[in-house]
């Protein structure tokens, strides 16, 4: 089973968003593998979160369903989970398809129709597993068979521009979905062994139609630059999906006005821009060096609304640090109503808590007064995602 | 008299060329002359380095011949001298040694110059003429002989007539085998004497030859002509005269332009009639602008190209419009290269044969411009760049129209020809791969086409010339990004890359017809390397689309492009209070300019962006950038009952008293339009009467590419209630 979700009847034929989500934890032919190992494994073996990414991404938007800007249509899921994912989270068991070749060429195929059924419609696109780096402009992924000794090296792998490329409109579907988000949670690293073979040949996805107009919306989000690895939390998710459903969740979150109405939301320009700091974040925490790349076609449009304004990290610093001590930070609403005074000294340090999205007003006052100090007069200052770092300068100077 | 140079018997009577060269810097009756004064001297005076420029030839002629690089040997070369002072003590040479250039000098040599010319038609004359020159009449001019102004016989006894030596030198009956191909140029100091017009038309000059019928004058001559007012001295106060000091550049390798392979697949270079004249006409034009000056060039005749000189390499390129390398001593700095292509000979409306595959496509009208444009913004913020501009390369083909707009892209820079755009590139690379903390920065704007999904050709101005494949003069934008990755070679290459391709990417059925069509590769790429740039590319138009300009302006993208650039892509830093425009944020605001320009002139434009991710500032702001502010109010019912305040939380605003202001009641115009700095603001609307009571407060962030708010009113307030 593929198809895990459709509301295909229920939207008559409104546009509304159709997802291919995919993730190989388990290969058969690598190592740690089940089935006769492949002839040239290239040092790859198992993954351990990649199925259990995948999953989380299905959840949430199916958790999100209502909250995109068309209503989730299909979803396709195909899931390669390796056994500690299947015990860590059960629901992994049959829950989807296996994502051998076969599978994914059908899921593909299928998904297409749906997206190619009108303009309107938008398409989601995850896989994570295996991904290797043909050339500086495609990266291919690894399906579940991959190495099963039957074909050509490549046989059970799929160029990320053949799909991309093949969903785009073309004489036979005009109606093409406009808007369509690709995300390729993989690592992108040559294969030497690679540039041995007089000519690579990968399984295409779809043919291609030459010099079709092309104005999709369409970035595709790499988790990984050229030559580096995307990295996983063992038994959890990756780095780049954690970081991901944590911007598309709000920290991604920007204020528009749309007829007069205010609405946080996402878009790709604001995914853009928070991935960027909360991959950072990752990579502090886990001393890591992920780098994500955006290619494909990248235009501007909304991708998730939000419930409300989005809760924002704000991190407090007093410059210079001996006035610490002395530094009585209050913070009132845009209204000028206060809300809160801070710890004396500021604990923790550097200062950190969350607040909704929104305007407020700092200011601080040095208790008891020193003359190498002095107030910060209020000011209002924007607190909004992804992150709000405040330097409170006290310095007399 | 003997020539200076003589190999006549040596070339048994082989074809080669025959120079007559002559310099008068000293003419003894004109003021600060030796002899007794002119009569009328029309207020000429000695000058300064017209035998100078003259020995300068012959040695250019003797070390060409010495190279072989002379399209026929050099056979005979007369030289007739007259020196200033200075020019005798300063010369290494004995110039004084040689046959001055007395009346009877020049007449001789003439003589034995058209003598040899005319001993083979494949001989090749060539004449070089610095002094002084008279108009004598609308259509003659004459030049001035050392021993002018001597008294003796009329005034112009001793003054030549270009016309009638010029004319002597063509084929007749008693000369059938006349050299066909002859060059002259004429470097001289123009007198127009206004005050004695008429008289002068009946007024003659000295014969050289006599006239002779002339059947058919198949001749390719040349005449290189430049007249520097005679009232005017030489504004560069070099030791050559003004017209030879280019001359030589040009000849020597600067007017240069490629010819065909010859049979073992060499490729040969050479200065000819044409390439020296559009190189000469660029220069004047240029130097006529800078100088305030009026030097008149142009070339008479001409209408068959020759070769002048061969070339051992390619003409040095001139590119390089901006280097401070020196000045940075290694420090990260912006490494550019800008290239615009508006003239393409080859393609429909060109000046040279039409390409087999031209693909439909005509001449540009502002890419050139376009390219200036965003090399003068670089030069205009350089200091306000993330690291300050290194160097700018620079390469245009810019069409007459362009260069009717501005006059400053004559001869500026090289055109854009493969092998320019080959040398800029590689140089352009070296220097971007010296600091990982640099920026390379490339900008096309001409035509472009797509071969298949994802890619982009660039169209070079030769395209087409008939020469290898099609695409020969062409590259692709990602053979050009992914060789300035930070590959073996270049392990220190700037980590952030700019590329802005402003051309169409539209597909034609021409692909269809070949198996693949190559284009020219600019690197050798290497497999297999951790990438790590932020390298972003910005394409003016979406595959299968077109790139649209404003004829004789620019085009929408770079008009965009530069607006974003100079503001409309600013972001304030809330950390550090700081204004910059980043990749990101230039890559927001681009949609939106595009967006704007497009309904303003009614245009198609698209755009897209690949290989963002983290960001990266491009320049730093010295103040928030200017908004277009719009407020709307709904329902407008309460335009009448309301009064808003617009209050600026960052400062004072400009022409208000304070930090605030209050809005027209009622609003008006509606909707309500002011330029404001960008930052914060707070919005407040108060009801009337009693006007104390604020029933709608908003706080809000104004940038460039957010600058409308609607306040909306509901509907309690507007019957009298308050908050």
């Amino acid at each position: 089973m593929t198809l895990v979700f459709d509301r295909r009847s229920e939207l008559q034929g409104q546009p509304g968003l159709h997802a291919l989500i995919v993730g190989v934890s388990a290969y058969p032919h690598l190592r740690g593998g089940t089935g006769t190992p492949a002839s040239d494994s290239f040092g790859l073996q198992q993954l351990s979160s990649s199925a259990m990414t995948a999953y989380k991404m299905y959840q949430w938007i199916l958790e999100r369903q209502n909250h995109l800007p068309v209503p989730l249509a299909t979803c396709r899921l195909l899931l390669s989970p390796s056994q500690e994912e299947k015990l860590t989270e059960p629901n992994l068991h049959n829950l989807a398809d296996p994502c051998t070749l076969e599978n994914f060429l059908a899921a593909a195929y299928q998904w297409r129709d749906d997206a190619s059924s009108q303009q309107d419609n938008t398409t989601f696109f995850y896989f994570v597993g295996h991904g290797v780096q043909s050339s500086k402009a495609d990266a291919i992924v690894l399906l579940e068979n991959f190495g099963d000794g039957i074909g050509g090296l490549l046989r059970n792998a799929v160029s990320i521009n053949n799909l991309f490329g093949g969903m785009a409109n073309s004489k036979a579907r005009p109606h093409m979905a406009q808007t369509q988000l690709y995300f390729v949670d993989t690592s992108q690293f040559p294969f030497s062994e690679l540039r041995k073979l007089e000519l690579i040949e990968i399984s295409p996805v779809f043919d291609i139609k030459l010099g079709e107009y092309d104005e999709r919306r369409a970035p595709i989000f790499y988790a990984a630059i050229p030559g580096s690895t995307a990295y996983t939390l063992r038994e959890s998710q990756t780095i780049f999906s954690k970081a991901l459903l944590q911007c598309l969740n709000g920290e991604a979150g920007e204020l528009r006005e749309h007829d007069g109405q205010e609405q946080w939301c996402v878009s790709i320009h604001s995914l853009i821009r928070a991935l960027e700091i909360e991959i950072d974040e990752w990579n502090k925490m886990l001393g890591a060096d992920q780098n994500f790349i955006v290619s494909g076609l990248v235009g501007d449009t909304i991708i998730h609304y939000l419930d409300g304004p989005p809760l924002v990290d704000f991190i407090l610093e007093v410059v210079p640090i001996d006035a610490l001590p002395f530094t009585q930070i209050e913070i009132r609403d845009s209204q000028g109503d206060r809300l809160f005074g801070l710890p004396v000294p500021l604990n923790p340090y550097p200062y950190r808590s969350q607040l909704p999205a929104g305007f407020y007003e700092i200011s601080a006052k040095i208790n008891p007064p020193d003359q190498r100090f002095r107030d910060l007069k209020p000011r209002m200052r924007p607190i909004m995602p992804p992150r709000f770092q405040l330097k409170v300068r006290v310095d007399a100077s | 008299m003997i020539p200076i140079f003589d190999e006549r018997n040596n070339l048994h009577g082989q074809p080669g060329l025959h120079a007559l060269i002559v310099g008068v810097s000293t003419y003894p009756h004109l003021s600060g002359g030796t002899g007794t004064p002119a009569p009328d001297s029309f207020g000429m005076t000695q000058l300064p380095s017209s035998v100078s420029s003259a020995y300068k030839m012959y040695r250019w002629l003797v070390e060409r011949e010495q190279q072989k690089y002379l399209p026929v040997p050099l056979a005979t070369c007369r030289l007739l001298l007259s020196p200033s002072l200075i020019e005798v003590e300063s010369s290494t040479t004995s110039v004084d040694q040689i046959a001055s250039c007395t009346l009877d000098h020049f007449l001789i040599a003439t003589k034995q110059w058209r003598d040899d010319a005319s001993t083979h038609q494949d001989n090749v004359t060539f004449f070089y003429f610095a002094g002084y020159d008279l108009q004598k009449s609308e259509h003659e001019q004459v030049l001035l002989l050392e021993n002018f102004g001597d008294g003796v016989g009329g005034t112009l006894r001793n003054t030549v007539s270009i016309y009638n030596l010029f004319n002597g030198m063509a084929r007749s009956p008693s000369r059938l085998s006349m050299a066909r191909t002859q060059i002259y140029f004429i470097d001289a100091c123009h007198i127009l004497p206004v005050h004695t017009k008429q008289q002068f038309e009946q007024m003659n000059a000295t014969d050289v030859f006599d006239p002779e019928f002339i059947e058919l004058d198949d001749r390719a001559a040349s005449i290189f002509y430049a007249e520097l007012p005679g009232d005017q001295a030489d504004p560069l106060k070099g030791d050559l005269t003004l017209f030879s000091k280019p001359l030589f550049d040009f000849l020597n390798g600067a007017a240069g332009e490629r010819m065909d392979e010859d049979g073992q697949g060499q490729v040969k270079w050479r200065v000819s009639v044409n390439s020296l004249n559009k190189a000469l006409e660029g220069y004047f034009k240029e130097l006529n602008r800078k100088l305030d000056i009026h030097v008149e060039y142009k070339l008479k005749r001409g209408a068959e190209d020759t070769t002048i000189s061969f070339l051992d390499t390619p003409p040095p390129v001139k590119t390089l419009v901006f280097n401070k390398q020196n000045e940075l001593q290694g420090q990260p700095g912006l490494h550019a290269l800008i290239v615009g292509v508006s003239a393409y000979p080859h393609l429909l409306g060109g000046t040279g044969k039409l390409a087999r595959d031209h693909f439909g496509m005509p001449q540009l009208s502002c890419a050139a411009l376009t390219a200036y444009k965003i090399y003068c913004w670089l030069l205009e913020r350089q200091k306000d760049l993330a690291v300050p501009l290194a160097t700018c390369r620079l390469l245009l083909s810019p069409s007459a129209t362009e260069l009717e707009v501005e006059p400053k892209l004559h001869g500026l820079v090289d055109r854009c020809t493969l092998a320019n755009f080959l040398t800029a590139a590689t140089e352009w690379r070296a220097e971007a791969s010296l600091h990982k903390d640099s920026i390379a920065f490339f900008y096309f704007a001409g035509h472009g086409l797509q071969r298949e999904s994802g890619d982009q050709v660039l169209l070079l101005e030769n395209f087409g010339d008939g020469i290898g494949g099609t695409l020969r003069n062409t590259v692709e934008i990602s053979n050009i990004s992914n060789g300035l990755a930070p590959l073996s070679i270049q392990r220190d290459i700037a980590r952030t890359q700019l590329y802005f391709v402003d051309a169409c990417r539209t597909y034609s059925k021409v692909f269809q017809k070949y198996e693949w069509m190559n284009t020219s590769t600019v690197y050798d790429i290497e497999p297999n390397v951790f990438d790590d740039r932020r390298a972003p590319t910005f394409y003016a138009a979406v595959p299968g689309s077109q790139a649209y300009g404003i004829q004789g302006d620019q085009t929408i993208f770079s008009k965009a492009l530069l607006q974003c650039l100079d503001g409309g892509a600013g972001y304030l830093d809330e950390q550090d209070d700081q204004w910059y425009i980043s990749v990101n944020s230039l890559n927001n605001a681009l949609d939106y300019q595009i967006r704007e320009l497009n309904q303003e002139i009614g245009a198609e434009q698209s755009y897209k962006t690949i290989g963002l991710g983290t960001d990266v500032i491009i320049r730093r702001l010295n103040q928030p950038p200017l908004v277009n502010f719009v407020l709307e109010v709904e329902p407008l019912e309460a335009l009448e009952v309301i009064r808003v305040e617009i209050t600026y939380l960052d400062g004072n605003l400009k022409n208000t008293t304070g930090n605030s202001f209050e809005l027209p009641v009622p609003v008006k115009p509606h909707s309500y339009r002011y330029q404001l700095p960008g930052g914060h603001y707070t919005i407040t609307v108060k009801i009337i009467p009693p006007d104390q009571d604020i029933i709608y407060y908003k706080p809000f962030t104004l940038t460039p590419t957010n600058p409308k708010r609607t306040v909306k009113i509901t509907a309690p307030f507007l019957n009298g209630d308050t908050l």
